[in-house]
């Protein structure tokens, strides 16, 4: 999905399970359009907020919000255990001033957050897949597979 | 189709890449000296292999993933006539005969100067041209070649640029058919990173197949029915062959992996510490570890013997046995499971040779053994995936690296490189205008430079660090400052050109897309 647009733009990481990395960059023209449609705070810029939905076939459910702010910012956020399994998705809003409603800026590339081995390995418990898991071994193997690397 | 006899397939990977590096204004600058020793001691011997197999007419079969920015080092001219040199020069040092001389010390120095003249000699007996070679043993069906990302990207890092994700894979696709004239069938995922989405962009870049971790398998909570012992087809149409870690394992291990055997070449000792300063001066070379190793690992004290390369030779022959047998063996544990398991068996390939010296000779000894063997066969992927009905299955995020995701590749201290990335793609994408095309190419060279995971993995797990910290400071510098120019509409080619000269990474392909 490619979050790029004239509105500037909307990364996101997952270095771990427990946390993804928000970054954006609003431009100057929507930071501006924003400022004059949007509540502010006493600096005067824009309230703005990130909502994290769970995507489902059947659409998606917001599960959590958290106040953001900044033109350009880099922001964490913790993601617990029970979204493991989950596919998600963030989108970062502005309120409109009159009526209070919603000003959808940008929404984020989707996250495939994978299970646990511990939790895999429980639910695959007793199948097939379970025993294949278990001689996979790969709680033992969680090491960097890349210890050699070039270099003298 | 198989036999009923060949139940095992074996899928042998060598990833083989380095880092773009060069260095023009030093003579021998240690970074570029890893290519050189990845030449002599990894890409030549294992050529070398290939050749006596075949002439043999040993069946076997290795897929060799070659990086793009590898394939334009081993192809250009400045590196080649750099090799030469630097072959030439530790054969000279080698000729150097020390005082008190013990009969092993010769041995092991008389053969490393015999062995470099034998990398020479295959070098010039093929007239530099290596990537011909990989070729020639591709045109006869003993190798499959696929590539990888433009310069090594952790792709999931750019997923919200899906532009600059594709930009990496169709630079690395254009690249090889340059140098193959063919478009590969396979696609190396860089530190085997995945993340969801990416089998698209994959796809619509023509490529069947890739290679993943054992993770992508099991963590998405509903794997298929084989497990890893096979390959898989995801909704996107994309191939995955999961590699086996207890098989890897027994190879990468830097503890209990074979290459830590006494016996073998140790690879952190120089013998270029104990020549004099005279030699090295009449060289005109610096005291660096500039690839001379002629010690045995021995043990874990700095007391080294000197190399035997009869045990060691004899000893990796012993390993390829046991690895052979660890195969059977895993075999005969799935078989209620798995009834025809495939083993992949990915590897980056400069552990063979550079790293692990008597690699190539396990690799060797390896083929021997599964050609003779009754229950065994090493394959393809492309026809281990028409063999197989293929099970469906949702791959999950993953990569290689410890913990299974992306850590490794984002330390703390580089908490600002992906958001500068990010920044500069989306200036260099979002203003049009007149500005010379070269600012715009040369921006996207030193986007795509700063990309390479190599230098973050340095970085992350100290090896060479500054060097690495210094790459990733001077290309976004220089991105940086040509973004700068694309905002003013600053028309001075000169910064521009200057860099290209200096980096003339992909010269004729990627000011395609900018």
């Amino acid at each position: 999905m490619e979050t790029k647009n004239d509105n500037g733009f909307f990364s996101l990481h997952m270095p771990e399970t427990g946390f993804v990395h928000l970054h954006w960059h609003l431009t100057d023209k929507k930071w501006k359009a924003l400022a004059d449609q949007c509540t502010c705070d006493s600096y005067g810029e824009p309230h703005l907020f990130i909502t994290l939905y769970s995507i489902q076939n059947e659409g998606k459910t917001p599960l959590q919000e958290h106040d953001v702010f900044g033109q350009k910012n880099n922001w964490t956020l913790s993601l617990d255990e029970s979204l493991e399994g989950s596919r998600i998705e963030f989108e970062l809003f502005a309120r409109e001033k009159n009526h209070g409603e919603r000003v959808h800026i940008f929404t984020s590339a989707p996250l495939q957050i994978p299970y646990s081995p511990e939790k895999a390995a429980s639910m695959l418990g007793g199948s097939a897949a379970g025993d294949m898991l278990e001689s996979a071994g790969i709680e033992s193997t969680g090491r960097d597979a890349s210890d050699y690397r070039i270099s003298s | 189709m198989s036999s009923s006899k060949e139940n095992t397939s074996i899928v042998l990977v060598l990833h083989a890449h380095l880092p773009y590096v060069r260095i023009p204004h030093h003579w021998f600058p240690l970074e570029e000296l890893w290519l050189y020793q990845t030449m002599s001691e990894c890409y030549i011997p294992l050529l070398r292999v290939c050749d006596r197999l075949d002439d043999e007419q040993v069946s076997f079969h290795i897929t060799v993933s070659l990086s793009p920015t590898l394939m334009q080092m081993l192809s250009d001219r400045y590196y080649q006539d750099r090799y030469r040199s630097w072959v030439k020069t530790m054969m000279r040092l080698l000729e150097h005969i020390p005082k008190d001389e013990t009969a092993e010390q010769k041995k092991s120095r008389i053969f490393y100067r015999d062995f470099l003249n034998e990398a020479l000699d295959y070098f010039e007996m093929n007239e530099g041209d290596l990537l011909r070679c990989f070729k020639n043993h591709a045109d006869s069906g003993n190798l499959t070649l696929i590539t990888t990302a433009a310069t090594h990207a952790l792709l999931p890092a750019y997923r919200s640029q899906a532009e600059l994700v594709n930009t990496q894979v169709s630079i690395g696709m254009e690249v090889f058919k340059k140098h193959f004239c063919a478009s590969p069938e396979g696609f190396w995922m860089p530190e085997m990173a995945y993340y969801t989405g990416l089998d698209n962009i994959l796809v619509e870049n023509g490529i069947k197949y890739t290679f993943c971790d054992t993770r992508a398998v099991y963590l998405n909570g509903n794997p298929p029915r084989s497990g890893h012992f096979a390959p898989s087809i995801a909704p996107s149409s994309l191939v995955f062959f999961p590699r086996d870690p207890v098989l890897s394992m027994a190879v990468w291990s830097a503890q209990q992996g074979y290459p830590g055997d006494y016996r073998y070449r140790e690879f952190h000792h120089d013998y270029m510490y104990t020549l004099p300063d005279e030699i090295l001066e009449s060289e005109g070379i610096d005291r660096i570890p500039a690839g001379l190793k002629l010690y045995a690992i021995t043990g874990e004290t700095m007391e080294k013997n000197w190399y035997d390369p009869d045990a060691a030779r004899q000893q990796a022959r012993v390993h390829a046995k046991d690895f052979m047998d660890k195969i059977h063996q895993r075999s005969f544990e799935i078989k209620d499971r798995v009834d025809q398991p495939a083993f992949i068996l990915p590897f980056d390939m400069e552990l063979f040779g550079h790293w692990w010296f008597e690699g190539p000779t396990f690799i060797e000894e390896l083929c021997r053994q599964v050609s003779t063997s009754p229950s065994a066969r090493m394959q393809s992927p492309g026809q281990l995936a028409d063999d197989n009905n293929l099970l469906s299955f949702s791959p999950a995020e993953s990569s290689w690296g410890g913990g299974g995701l992306f850590s490794t590749w984002y330390p703390p201290q580089l908490g600002w490189l992906y958001p500068k990335i990010h920044d500069i793609y989306y200036n260099l994408k979002s203003k049009t205008g007149d500005i010379p095309a070269i600012i715009r190419e040369q921006l996207l060279r030193e986007i795509c430079l700063a990309q390479a995971s190599d230098w973050v993995f340095m970085i992350a797990n100290g090896h060479t660090p500054d060097f690495a910290m210094n790459r990733l400071h001077d290309y976004i510098h220089a991105a940086e400052h040509l973004s700068d120019q694309i905002s003013r509409h600053d028309t001075d080619t000169q910064f521009a050109e200057s860099r290209k000269e200096e980096y003339p990474l992909f010269p004729d392909i990627i000011g395609k897309y900018t």
